[in-house]
């Protein structure tokens, strides 16, 4: 009977893949004007996840350079990752949470674990617990089992997947998904060991990974192929959307990326077609319907009389009224800012400079 | 002369040796990782399982009204309970699948008590009256005959940790049977729910909805009451929040703070604009909002609900005022029902109430009467949030329907001692278990990762923590719950500043290829002079 109850409605949790609570750490490590498709890319996850519903506090945002207010950015303070221009990835509400040359393997390692100094703004910090999803997101230049941190130093892959190790051990993650864009990426998840991580990468040992296209006004590539590519799906993806990651993984197309997309789900106990995608790039709120209140005793009344007199039994329980109606739903804020299609124009440069691109487009 | 050149050439090469041999010892020491040593035996022997039993000492007195004493067996009464409740026990941990408790005890006492003097006071459920010494881990009982003559075993439930059961039958086997239904049905989801933290100290084993609503531990949790107004244009809203938060809550606050402190913030934000158009119900002028809209209701890209004042866990609850096109606005259930509380809660987040105010007058106050009752749907949602369950409205979903419950009016701290008990206990439970498994990733990461420095300050956190561990154990065993909970408090704060210690960032991981490639160009050139001046001695002194 009340049994009974109890278990359906820990079904309706379950079903859901029992998190409470979503995060991101969206990370871009490499320096210079030239690198601009990386702030880029960063900027569109920012912009992704936000979309969709993870607040600023839950986002941390570590971005290595400032291309926005860089001199030879023609378009001051704005970073566009469309050679359309149409949508400033840069314009409101931007919060970066570590800058420039707070941008290190230390910070990022402190941030993953905790370890971090007791002085550190709450916004710094990621205060997740064993509830949490986590989505990490790094691009940058990389190879061989490494990423580069701005032209100074560089991350392992050991170095990563200690670092998941021990917040696993300390239950900072319920579920983690890892995303890299740079050259050889999937070589960065081959060390991590850690329970409940699903990764992906854009590229395969020995590939590399390459910009998508230009902007001739802005004079340097704009955005990475792999993260374009996401970003097409996440585009059509809003808070209602019950598409999974499955999905995500299957619009891969590696002629169109110019590189193998690796996706790792060893480590991860849910089935990829169960699991939304809104389960990492969204916030999931589960709802509980409070059917009760708390009948709290009128301070007014002298609490001695209050209990003497016979009336003031109540025939119910504290709580009144039925149980709780427990429910979980799993959806999400619509706010998007569907931008006009910029295809036409997309064609057009990419036409006209398709042969420049070839010559320019650099190896990440 | 021959012989003196070969024996300074022979000085000379073993001087470089010497040096050599010296130095080493030296690289040695220096580049040595700093690692003080930590009890690795204790943590290990703390972090079995199997072989650790939290203990919860649990008296309880039961006083029978000496009417009609004949029909009643008082000296055997205590023995037979005992064994009857534990026996219950042992049948739920092995439907359970829980190996059998080893140091489960339910020492019972059982007293006559003189019903004439004290009939007027029980029969009026005047608990307060009965000079019954309340401590924690004691629970006491009263049993008397049935005054009414309807058939139900009723049971009057105390703010303290007293209850007045009225059997209908007066009679040692109904009362046998009745106490230690109460009794199991009481203390079994707990010790269920103490029993899922040590056997399976990973959440992913079973999710459940309590383990999902109740926040982690945390010393403290930053309270934050906002008021959203959707549309200031044509309703301002205000509200006096201090006078309501000092009236209904500070009890609460007040009573909870041995476990957790709550500071507690409120705020007013103007234009809190909802992402989506809520339905409209066709048949009504009211607006609806299905559950499926209401994982979205918080904007949160807009609604500046994040606090930076601290680290700690905040729990937001928002009262919602919708704007002038969107109201009123009231929540459906699953079945399409208008929910008359207009509010629901997110699981460790916090809770929103929606409210619909006159809007005749272009603005509103809210006044303290319908303050009050929204305090009364946050606390709710607070007790909820914080792990405050009602053991006794669980016992009754367990029981069966033969008994009824009733209870005295409950206590303006929002929180009885019999569910306050509870969460102590639960609290001790949890955070025992977590700082062992803090102190045992610890220890698991310094063995797993040889270059992480381990500093003497982290030692001396380590060794406090285990200290205190064993003293929340020994006065749990001594039934001094609060000083358990202050101990296990201290062992959990220990052992997560040491694991969280800024110092205890490993350095960057150096393969041995890397170090090979680092000593290389140094190391070669000067060893093979050497070692060809050795050989050649070696050669020499053989061929003399």
């Amino acid at each position: 009977m009340a049994q009974n109850d109890t278990e359906t409605i820990v079904d309706s949790f379950f079903s859901q893949g029992g998190h409470t609570n979503n995060w991101a750490v969206l990370v871009c490590t490499s320096r210079f004007w030239f690198n601009y498709r990386h702030i880029a890319n960063t900027l569109s996850m920012y912009r992704t996840v936000k979309r969709l519903g993870i607040p600023d506090s839950n986002i941390i945002l570590m971005l290595a350079d400032d291309v926005a207010c860089n001199p030879r950015n023609a378009f001051p303070a704005t970073v566009f990752n469309n050679a359309g221009r149409h949508l400033d990835l840069y314009g409101d509400n931007v919060e970066v949470d570590y800058r420039g040359y707070e941008v290190t393997v230390e910070n990022f390692i402190r941030v993953l674990t905790g370890r971090v100094a007791p002085d550190t703004p709450r916004s710094k910090r990621l205060l997740s617990d064993d509830r949490s999803n986590i989505l990490v997101y790094m691009t940058g230049h990389g190879g061989n089992e490494f990423l580069k941190f701005q032209d100074a130093e560089e991350i392992s892959s050991f170095d990563l997947a200690d670092a998941f190790e021990q917040m696993w051990e300390k239950r900072r993650y319920h579920e983690v998904l890892f995303m890299i864009d740079t050259c050889q990426a999937n070589t960065m998840y081959s060390q991590i060991y850690s329970p409940n991580i699903l990764a992906t990468g854009s590229s395969k040992l020995g590939e590399n990974s390459y910009s998508h296209h230009m902007d001739t006004d802005i004079g340097v590539a704009v955005i990475d192929r792999y993260t374009y590519y996401n970003l097409e799906f996440l585009e059509k993806v809003d808070m209602q959307s019950k598409a999974t990651l499955q999905d995500l993984f299957n619009s891969y197309n590696p002629t169109l990326i110019h590189s193998t997309p690796g996706v790792r789900s060893d480590l991860f106990r849910r089935p990829l077609d169960k699991v939304l995608v809104t389960d990492f790039f969204g916030s999931v709120q589960n709802v509980e319907l409070t059917g009760q209140q708390y009948n709290i005793s009128n301070s007014d009344v002298d609490h001695a009389t209050n209990i003497l007199s016979k009336s003031s039994f109540n025939k119910e329980s504290p709580c009144e009224s039925e149980r709780s109606d427990s429910k979980n739903f799993h959806l999400f804020n619509v706010n998007s800012k569907q931008s006009p299609s910029s295809l036409p124009q997309f064609l057009i440069a990419s036409a006209i400079f398709g042969i420049l691109m070839k010559l320019v487009s650099r190896i990440i | 002369m021959e012989e003196n050149i070969d024996k300074i050439r022979r000085l000379i090469i073993a001087s470089f040796y010497i040096v050599i041999l010296l130095g080493l010892p030296l690289w040695w020491k220096t580049t040595e990782v700093y690692r003080a040593q930590l009890p690795f035996a204790e943590i290990e022997e703390w972090s079995n399982w199997e072989a650790f039993d939290l203990e919860f000492p649990t008296h309880f007195t039961i006083y029978v009204a000496n009417v009609e004493s004949d029909k009643i067996n008082i000296a055997n009464l205590s023995s037979i309970l005992e064994n009857l409740i534990i026996s219950r026990y042992n049948d739920i941990n092995a439907h359970n699948n829980y190996k059998p408790q080893k140091s489960i005890l339910f020492p019972v006492k059982v007293e006559s008590f003189n019903w004439d003097s004290w009939m007027d006071y029980l029969q009026d459920g005047n608990l307060e009256a009965l000079n019954s010494v309340s401590e924690s881990g004691q629970y006491v009982f009263y049993i008397m005959p049935n005054t009414k003559s309807n058939s139900k075993a009723k049971v009057l439930v105390g703010n303290q940790r007293q209850a007045i059961i009225e059997v209908n039958h007066w009679d040692t086997y109904v009362i046998e049977k009745t106490i230690s239904d109460l009794i199991t049905s009481l203390f079994t989801p707990e010790q269920i729910s103490i029993k899922k933290f040590i056997m399976e100290p990973s959440p992913d084993s079973k999710v459940e909805v309590d383990s999902m609503r109740t926040m982690k531990y945390s010393p403290q949790y930053q309270v934050t009451f906002s008021l959203m107004n959707g549309d200031p244009s044509n309703l301002l809203v205000n509200w006096d929040i201090e006078k309501t938060v000092n009236k209904y809550l500070q009890p609460f606050v007040d009573k909870i703070s041995v476990i957790s402190n709550l500071t507690v913030d409120s705020q007013i934000q103007h234009y809190a604009r909802l992402t989506f158009e809520p339905h409209h119900k066709s048949d009504e002028k009211i607006l609806s909002l299905t559950p499926e809209l209401l994982p979205h209701f918080i904007n949160a890209a807009e609604w500046n609900l994040a606090s930076a004042v601290s680290s700690y866990p905040t729990l937001n609850f928002i009262l919602y005022v919708p704007s002038k096109e969107q109201s009123p606005l009231y929540i459906q259930d699953s079945k399409g029902n208008i929910m008359e509380s207009n509010a629901f809660l997110i699981p460790r987040w916090g809770g929103v109430i929606i409210n619909n105010p006159d809007r005749s007058i272009g603005s509103h106050d809210f006044s303290l009467e319908e303050l009050k009752s929204v305090m009364s749907i946050f606390l709710m949602q607070l007790r909820g949030l914080l792990g405050v369950q009602d053991v006794w409205i669980e016992a009754k979903h367990a029981l069966d329907v033969t008994i009824s419950i009733e209870f005295v009016t409950p206590p303006s701290a929002a929180v009885t001692m019999w569910e306050f008990d509870s969460l102590v206990r639960r609290r001790i439970a949890e955070n025992i278990v977590t700082s062992i498994s803090t102190l045992k990733s610890l220890s698991q990461l310094v063995t797993e990762i040889p270059n992480m420095v381990v500093l003497d300050h982290i030692q001396t956190e380590v060794l406090l923590a285990l200290d205190n561990l064993s003293k929340s154990c020994a006065n749990l065993h001594n039934k001094q719950y609060d000083l358990a909970l202050y101990h296990s408090k201290k062992a959990i704060e220990l052992a997560e500043s040491a694991f969280f210690d800024p110092t205890m960032v490993s350095m960057l991981y150096f393969p041995d290829e890397h170090k090979y490639a680092i000593y290389m160009p140094l190391f070669v050139p000067i060893s093979v002079p050497l070692l060809v001046a050795l050989f050649r001695e070696i050669r020499n002194y053989r061929e003399r």
